[in-house]
């Protein structure tokens, strides 16, 4: 079974991360107020086929995902201050993306701060974190704080370019897997990757290794 | 019966016994059949709460629908992905479900049961549409 809100995830966060980046270097810009960028998440979300919607009903849950063949929906509490929103579309969006390739029914909740389960297991705890690490990296508008296989297509080494280029393709996707287990293991590093001056430095690597940037659309 | 078939009649009469002992197993108790029928009202269904007593019996002779039984499964507190597939097995119905579907399926049931009642109604409606695969009415 096809799954397509992978693609589609990522397609709208390079776009929100593109969107936001463009805000904060634009120096006349006296930027985006929350407002604007849920109004920007939202839309990005909405054409890349994420539906979005609000619900007056939600009591302890501040949003959800649920995911299917028929389609991906957001449902936000209508009580969330416009950053709890944009945590929210973030967080839910970045939980899409590390659920990967992984098809059929997906969900996920947000709590309101204190209503939190106690009963999550490992494997949630830690998707968890990496969650909240790639929202940030997300609303950072420098999705290239965050491994690249978390957000983007997987390359395949192949050796039609010529050896050198295979070997360095070979060495990228060596550098991507290693990158992202030990996102999903060390709070530590994802902190150190999220830093510009690493996630320049890797960027830098990248293009030294002849990747190109992953493309939106 | 005149709108139903000689053939539906004879199938549902087949298995009405089991679905409504799965049913009723399913509910197990911890949710009153009153409280069920408030549930399958607020997903859009009419099942009164004598409706549901004679499911349970496989007394009704009027065959359950899929959309029905599915509605009526995401009400029940013991529902789990191996009950669920059990019953729409039972009433020759196949769910397109791998494995790690069925096990996510648990997961979510899991943290689903552990929401208030209003966040629990609302995703309810939100996963019957999605099980259905359907397009759900909305408004404006």
């Amino acid at each position: 079974m096809a799954n397509a809100r992978y693609p589609a995830a990522r397609r709208a966060a390079m776009l929100i991360a593109r969107r936001l980046r463009r805000w904060q270097i634009e120096p006349d810009h006296p930027g985006p107020s929350n407002l604007d960028q849920v109004a920007v998440l939202r839309r990005v979300l909405e054409e890349a086929g994420i539906h979005c919607e609000d619900s007056r009903e939600l009591e302890d849950l501040a949003a959800f995902l649920i995911s299917s063949p028929r389609g991906t929906e957001m449902v936000l509490s209508a009580r969330l201050s416009d950053s709890e929103r944009l945590l929210a579309y973030a967080h839910l969006l970045a939980h899409v993306l590390i659920s990967g390739q992984r098809s059929g029914l997906f969900a996920r909740f947000e709590y309101h701060a204190g209503r939190e389960p106690t009963h999550l297991t490992m494997q949630e705890r830690r998707e968890e974190m990496v969650a909240r690490s790639l929202a940030r990296a997300i609303l950072a508008g420098r999705l290239e704080g965050a491994p690249r296989y978390l957000y983007g297509p997987m390359a395949l080494p192949s050796p039609r370019n010529g050896v050198r280029r295979a070997a360095a393709q070979v060495l990228l996707v060596v550098l991507h897997h290693a990158s992202r287990a030990l996102y999903w293991r060390s709070p530590s590093y994802q902190q150190l990757r999220g830093l510009p001056a690493i996630a320049g430095l890797v960027t830098r690597l990248q293009s030294f290794l002849g990747e190109a940037e992953p493309i939106a659309a | 019966m005149a709108d139903r078939d000689e053939v539906q009649v004879a199938r549902w009469a087949g298995i009405k016994e089991r679905v409504g002992t799965r049913l009723r197993e399913i509910r197990q108790g911890k949710k009153s059949q009153a409280r069920l029928a408030g549930d399958l009202e607020e997903l859009g269904y009419h099942v009164t709460q004598s409706m549901i007593s004679r499911y349970e019996q496989g007394v009704l002779e009027v065959p359950l629908s899929l959309e029905r039984l599915v509605g009526w499964a995401l009400c029940c507190d013991s529902l789990t992905s191996a009950t669920f597939h059990e019953l729409l097995v039972l009433d020759g119905y196949y769910l397109p479900w791998s494995e790690d579907d069925l096990r996510a399926f648990d997961d979510l049931l899991r943290h689903y049961r552990t929401l208030p009642l209003v966040d629990q109604a609302v995703l309810r409606r939100k996963l019957l549409w999605h099980i259905l695969g359907l397009d759900e009415q909305r408004d404006g």
